[in-house]
């Protein structure tokens, strides 16, 4: 199997995943690279994403595992070779399983354009099944900085966090690393998984 | 030049529907930031997803990027939620790839490919802050020329242009596109280029137009060796027709009589099968689609198709690739031609339900053909889709019931066996429309009551037939059409009249607002039903100057046959003598 880590940049931030999704089964079939099927009356393509981003976001560092047996380096070529711009490869390492990083992944790095502003208690509120709803969310915080900040990953969307001290909006805002959580640290997932 | 704030575009793009569509990056995109001589926008007065399925704008847009002098962009019609953020933020309409304001280029071409998109070119132009009229452009703006089959009669829109390509673009485009590149080397004056292009095959230029004079068409000589995108655009969303698309002919021998595109596109002029093969896969190799389609008037037809299909088997067979044949002809439909086509469902266009109707409107299919789609049931369908025509010349309440014998008759055959699953037959009928270049140009199209009234007959009767499902296509959008399509240059200012007064996207039902365009031909002192008369056969018709390579006699003589009922032969079955050759030869023979 294979881990590949990818960019989500420019206009292709505001693709979707389902077209995402598409996008890559027509990478792998342009570079030839044979990826496994499920069994079934409908066979799909056995690739693995990170968690989806909101529409908007850019990214750089999206992950997919695919299930090829192919050398990293060279699916990394052919890959490159054969992807748009807006979805280009970072790296990519041979792995035993599946990651299962859109479980495992507990928290992710974002840079904000514009400075966030330092806060005792944040929080963050928005329309939930046509209620509003506030919540505190300090304990989903991991570190932040002027321009940047780790936050809990899924349970957290990071323009949320952006309105509660600061005037960023999503397509001001990228995802630059997302975190394993190992005892009680905080691993990048490049470094846990060599990529 | 100038692009847009990148910035507040993507702000914009948040609040729309699928933004994606106006983002570009595609792959497969050229490099249209080379050094050139000229620029051009192409124009689609529609919907991204349609825009991207348009296999005559893909075919375009590479030739010009080919050419080591030009560069081609793309603009499809915003969808209304970013029109209106465009306005309001006072933002010009602007390319995809470059992000560059159309007013921006040298050339800005408009595909017009249906009668219902003309208030959209309104629509795209006033988001260019483009003047509509071409007289009130000064030499500020860029050349704004039209082409696709609804060039096939231009008058209507003709005063928003200042050139119109008539017929095929291939060869014609680049002509355009070099004298215009020589004349801003040389400082001339539009009207100086224009006249230049008048020389051009296939180029009409409204303002420099003496009554007498003659276009025309533009035909690909070498359709063979014809330039065809290896390496196609692949979308970002899900599009209409979201396959590699291959072209084996143009033009069609059926002769149907209301059929513009069969006429249109003469001479006929195929492909071999090993080339459409060799660029079938260049194509899925540079795409990794997924599926794979054949497309042509009545693909069924093509000299070639078992050989083609063989060719090809390897090819989809190793990549897992689908191959769809859309829409075959009854009477060429062939049992394991369409065990190779992995669709669930079969698509059938008997047009009219009786073979007395089917041979006024030469739509040359037997009942025997019919008793062919047993055949595929055999071969595991279980779903039929038949399309026809309502409304066609001399039909009466009994072409209807013939119609619903056929369904019936479907059935019978379907359940004369034992099989597992219903069986689902879906009967879509469209209205008569009189169109331009074809025999039926001077038929009258039924009036809106008498659309409705048969309409609620077929749908009484079908209802009692159990399984099949019945739709049916726009009253009131098909006489607009039928207007749009043979009418003059008095319809300019009603086109943006109505535009003017809210009607955009009249091809989309959410959008069509009938009264609107009433309350536009009203105001211009037209009727709109005299569009759909019968009109005189010696009468001066709109599109008389262009020469198609089909003379109005022929149209004649097949209209006066099919008062009488009499079909006329297959071309393949020998020339009819249409006249179509005159302008390259017909490969069929
Ligand atoms: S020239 Fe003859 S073969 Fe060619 S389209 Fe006309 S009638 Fe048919």
């Amino acid at each position: 199997m294979i881990l590949l880590k990818f960019e989500k940049a420019e206009g292709f931030c505001f693709i979707s995943h389902v077209d995402t999704l598409r996008h890559f089964q027509r990478i792998f079939r342009r570079a030839d690279i044979s990826v496994e099927y499920s069994k079934g009356f409908n066979p799909h393509m056995l690739i693995y994403f990170s968690s989806p981003l909101p529409l908007g976001l850019a990214s750089k560092a999206e992950y997919v595992c695919v299930a090829t047996d192919m050398k990293a380096e060279e699916f990394l070529k052919r890959y490159n070779d054969n992807c748009p711009d807006g979805l280009k490869g970072v790296s990519a390492a041979n792995v035993d399983k599946n990651p299962n990083l859109q479980a495992n992944v507990a928290a992710c790095r974002y840079i904000f354009a514009k400075k966030l502003q330092k806060k005792n208690s944040y929080s963050v509120t928005y329309e939930k099944k046509g209620e509003t709803v506030t919540e505190t969310i300090d304990d989903r915080i991991y570190s932040m900085g002027e321009y940047d900040a780790v936050l809990a990953s899924v349970t957290l969307r990071p323009d949320r966090f952006a309105l509660s001290c600061s005037d960023n909006c999503i397509t001001e805002i990228v995802k630059t690393n997302q975190y394993l959580k190992i005892g009680d640290k905080l691993v990048d997932v490049d470094e846990y998984y060599g990529l | 030049m100038s692009t847009i704030d990148k910035q507040l575009l993507k702000k914009l793009l948040l609040t729309v529907e699928k933004p994606s569509r106006y983002t570009g990056g595609e792959f497969n995109t050229p490099d249209v930031t080379k050094p050139h001589r000229a620029s051009f926008c192409f124009c689609f007065p529609d919907i991204y997803e349609i825009g991207m399925s348009n296999l005559g704008i893909q075919i375009l847009y590479d030739v010009i990027n080919n050419d080591p002098d030009f560069v081609a962009e793309r603009c499809y019609a915003p969808w209304v939620d970013f029109g209106d953020k465009l306005k309001e933020n006072e933002i010009p309409l602007f390319s995809l790839e470059t992000k560059t304001p159309l007013k921006e280029f040298d050339v800005v071409g408009f595909s017009v490919q249906f009668e219902l998109l003309y208030t959209n070119v309104l629509y795209m132009l006033e988001l260019a802050k483009i003047p509509f009229y071409a007289k009130d452009r000064d030499e500020s703006y860029p050349i704004i020329i039209a082409g696709g089959p609804c060039a096939v009669n231009p008058e209507p829109f003709k005063e928003f242009f200042d050139l119109i390509v008539i017929g095929e673009g291939e060869e014609a485009d680049i002509a355009v596109l070099k004298a215009v590149a020589d004349g801003k080397e040389k400082g001339l004056s539009k009207k100086e280029i224009l006249k230049k292009c008048m020389e051009i095959e296939g180029v009409y230029v409204p303002s420099l137009f003496k009554s007498g004079d003659k276009v025309v068409k533009a035909v690909v000589d070498d359709f063979e060796n014809s330039p065809f995108p290896l390496r196609p655009l692949v979308p970002n969303l899900n599009i209409v027709h979201d396959r590699v698309v291959m072209e084996l002919y143009r033009g069609c021998a059926s002769g149907c009589r209301f059929c513009q595109a069969g006429f249109y596109y003469r001479p006929i002029r195929e492909k071999s099968a090993s080339r459409i093969a060799n660029l079938a896969k260049s194509a899925i190799d540079a795409t990794g689609y997924e599926e794979l389609s054949l497309c042509s008037l009545s693909t069924g037809d093509y000299s070639y198709l078992r050989e083609l299909i063989d060719d090809l088997k390897d090819i989809t067979s190793k990549k897992h690739v689908n191959l769809s044949l859309p829409s075959l002809r009854l009477n060429s439909f062939d049992s394991d031609i369409a065990q190779n086509s992995r669709r669930s469902s079969l698509t059938f266009a008997p047009e009219a339900g009786t073979q007395r109707l089917r041979n006024v409107i030469n739509k040359n299919i037997t009942d025997k053909d019919i008793d062919n789609i047993g055949k595929a049931f055999d071969a595991g369908y279980q779903s039929v889709k038949l399309y026809f025509m309502m409304g066609l010349p001399s039909e009466t309440d009994a072409d209807l019931d013939g119609i619903v014998l056929i369904c019936e008759r479907l059935k019978n055959m379907y359940y004369s066996v034992k099989r597992q699953r219903p069986l689902t037959i879906s009967v879509s009928c469209s209205v008569f429309i009189p169109k331009p270049c074809t025999p039926f140009q001077w038929a009258a199209q039924i009036s809106i009551d008498e659309m409705m009234r048969k309409q609620e007959y077929l749908k009484n009767k079908l209802r009692a037939v159990k399984g099949v499902k019945f739709s049916w296509h726009g009253a009131e959008s098909s006489k607009l059409e039928a207007a749009l399509a043979r009418g003059g240059s008095e319809l300019n200012e009603v086109i943006l009249t109505a535009y003017k007064s809210g009607s955009k996207f009249d091809g989309w039902t959410e959008f069509f607002n009938w009264e609107n365009w009433l309350a536009a031909f009203e105001k211009c002192g037209i009727d709109v039903n005299d569009y759909s008369r019968n009109f005189n056969l010696d009468e001066e018709l709109p599109w008389d100057f262009i020469d198609t390579g089909i003379p109005k006699t022929y149209f004649k003589n097949e209209y006066l046959k099919a008062i009488d009922g009499l079909p006329t032969a297959n071309c393949r079955n020998g020339c009819n003598r249409c006249g179509a050759a005159k302008l390259g030869r017909c490969t069929i023979l």
